[in-house]
């Protein structure tokens, strides 16, 4: 391996990390809970909207 | 002619870079400000939401927008959100690999390892092990057996005692699921939920209640094509004008406001970055 290879390497690495470490400033940056909304499907049901006046 | 500094002088300050950075992010780790009163514990009930949003910048806009949200930054991917003073919801950075946001509600609970051991035990997920916010307590993000997504919380610093929610405050959570038995069982066993069910005209409401008081309501979905889901709702005070100006700000009417479902009081929206949340008035 040649010195510009590493140093390139070494960069590479470095902005990995800077973004991993920022990524990490939020609490649930890698949390992936699917997509459960969406326009298109039909959402109507009588039952919404009966919870909020309990 | 300068001379570039040595390759190992070089590497000590992409080291000390990197150690800066982590630093700099630990130090300014959430520092959230308390939610309850010291003391209050109310298991079993949402005590907060937290919006996981791939557009920080753009979620922040809408919300502020939408309902007169006040955002101050807790850390480089985390904005907490008031509403009139009071901290109303989080807004965090998804990172890059996730387009999709989401709207996570937050149960309180005594002992998160507790829940965490439960949740597997009956066949659910731990998203996200349990992890410390300062000045908030210990979060986890969960999945029931059916796969929906939920948060639970142990607060170091209380609960927030029940009292009617303000205009564009939190009014109600929902479980929509295709198994309602299942789900029911599951969330008896880890918050010590009991079972009531209500009715308003012909309509038959099942909920979920702790100490006599009702917590989430536990619907089965309107669709077959809808994952199943937690479901989160805001009380506003005009829902036909909060529908037009969430589509005038980029969301998405998934179910605007009709005479078949409480007589338009109510209506299903997405924000920008497709996080779904219900709206309804409280008509007397």
């Amino acid at each position: 391996m040649n010195k510009r290879t590493g140093q390139t390497l070494r960069r590479s690495l470095l902005a990995v990390l800077l973004l991993a470490v920022l990524a990490s400033c939020s609490p649930y940056a890698g949390v992936n809970v699917g997509v459960p909304f969406k326009v298109g499907p039909v959402y109507v049901n009588p039952s919404i909207g009966v919870g909020g006046m309990l | 002619m300068h001379r570039l500094p040595p390759t190992g002088v070089v590497a000590v300050l992409q080291i000390v870079l990197v150690v800066f950075f982590l630093v700099g992010c630990a130090a300014q780790s959430p520092e959230l400000p308390a939610i309850g009163t010291p003391g209050t514990s109310l298991p079993g009930k949402v005590v907060w939401h937290d919006l996981l949003t791939p557009d920080l910048d753009k979620s922040r806009t809408f919300y502020a927008e939408l309902f007169r949200w006040q955002f101050e930054e807790v850390s480089d991917g985390y904005l907490l959100a008031r509403n009139e003073g009071r901290p109303v919801a989080g807004l965090a950075r998804l990172d890059a690999k996730q387009s999709i946001g989401h709207w996570l509600p937050q149960v309180s609970v005594v002992d998160i390892a507790e829940a965490q051991n439960a949740t597997r035990t009956a066949g659910g997920e731990v998203v996200l092990k349990a992890l410390s916010l300062k000045g908030r307590g210990e979060v986890a993000v969960l999945k029931d057996p059916q796969g929906a997504a939920f948060g639970v919380l142990q607060s170091s610093h209380g609960d927030p005692a029940d009292r009617v929610p303000a205009v564009n405050a939190w009014l109600w959570n929902e479980i929509w699921t295709d198994d309602v038995v299942g789900a029911a069982a599951f969330y008896d066993q880890l918050f010590g939920y009991e079972r009531g069910s209500a009715r308003l005209g012909n309509v038959s409401y099942d909920f979920l209640k702790r100490d006599g008081r009702p917590r989430v309501g536990l619907l089965a979905k309107p669709n077959p094509e809808i994952p199943n889901t937690w479901l989160c709702y805001l009380r506003v005070a005009d829902v036909a004008a909060v529908t037009d100006k969430a589509r005038a700000l980029g969301g998405s009417v998934l179910m605007a406001p009709n005479t078949e479902v409480r007589n338009g009081s109510v209506a299903i929206l997405a924000d920008p970055s497709g996080a779904g949340f219900v709206v309804q008035e409280l008509r007397k």
